[in-house]
């Protein structure tokens, strides 16, 4: 009874301010971007890493894979570094924010998937 | 309390741990199996008192699943830990964590009242059986809002 009441509020809660963003079905697969930029700020540890860089004006953050994945791929903290151009290819948020998840990063012209 | 919390995430171990290639993904797996183990043994304990198993007796189900269920919860912590702290500040300001650890308190709470009723009033008592219906809905829905942390 009170678990079922907990799970409830849990389910009442989950739609207000989004902290987290997990998972591709955040993201909006009907509308990839390709962007070329500047990496200007850069971290790449867990859960996942993270790029900024500037589009349209806006600051956006690039969510890429956790440490693991990078590394596997060859996307090493050698490679992806602040200052570098970057191509990145993801889709946005649904809700609008300036964030997108990467499906691939071009860097010193390599790509990197990141799925 | 959020001082504290961004200390724990500055922390030369949550660093560690941020950048570590494997510890973290390690912790996840880790953490994830001991929930199974530790919600089996506790699952065959609840059900045993509900009836729903028969056979050995109480006493020796407990006996012989308690220290199960406390290594896989000392597992638990520290895997659970590991997952923290790189991202204490706002793990701790998640919905779904904070739900999370009231019915892990409940939970632990409902362990309190199920072994005093046991004892005081013996296993087919009211109260044991409630508490025990109780252990199985609180401990599954903690691994419901531990998984629902990434998501909200």
């Amino acid at each position: 009874m009170f678990a079922s009441r907990l799970l409830a509020a849990a389910l009442l809660l989950a739609p207000l301010p989004a902290l987290a963003h997990h998972g591709w079905g955040s993201y909006d697969a009907a509308k990839p971007l390709t962007v070329d930029a500047v990496i200007e700020e850069v971290e790449l540890g867990n859960p996942h890493g993270t790029l900024m860089i500037s589009h349209d004006g806006r600051k956006w953050e690039v969510v890429l894979a956790p440490p693991s994945r990078m590394q596997a791929r060859g996307a090493t903290s050698s490679v992806v570094t602040k200052g570098k151009p970057v191509k990145v290819y993801g889709y946005p948020r649904r809700d609008g924010t300036a964030e997108m998840r990467a499906e691939w990063i071009e860097i010193d012209g390599r790509r990197f998937e990141l799925r | 309390m959020i001082a504290l919390l961004e200390a724990v995430q500055a922390s030369a171990f949550a660093a560690y741990v941020r950048d570590s290639v494997l510890l973290y993904p390690f912790a996840n797996v880790a953490h994830v199996v001991a929930v199974m183990v530790f919600f089996a043994a506790v699952a065959v304990m609840d059900l045993r008192l509900l009836r729903v198993i028969r056979g050995m007796p109480v006493p020796l189900v407990i006996e012989r699943l308690r220290p199960v269920a406390v290594g896989a919860l000392v597992v638990i912590a520290a895997t659970g830990l590991t997952l923290f702290v790189p991202e204490a500040a706002a793990t701790a300001r998640n919905q779904a964590f904070l739900l999370k650890l009231a019915a892990i308190a409940l939970a632990l709470g409902n362990i309190a009242v199920n072994e005093w009723a046991l004892r005081r009033d013996g296993e087919s008592s009211r109260t044991v059986q409630v508490t025990a219906g109780l252990s199985l809905a609180l401990w599954l829905s903690t691994a419901a809002l531990g998984r629902a942390i990434a998501y909200v």
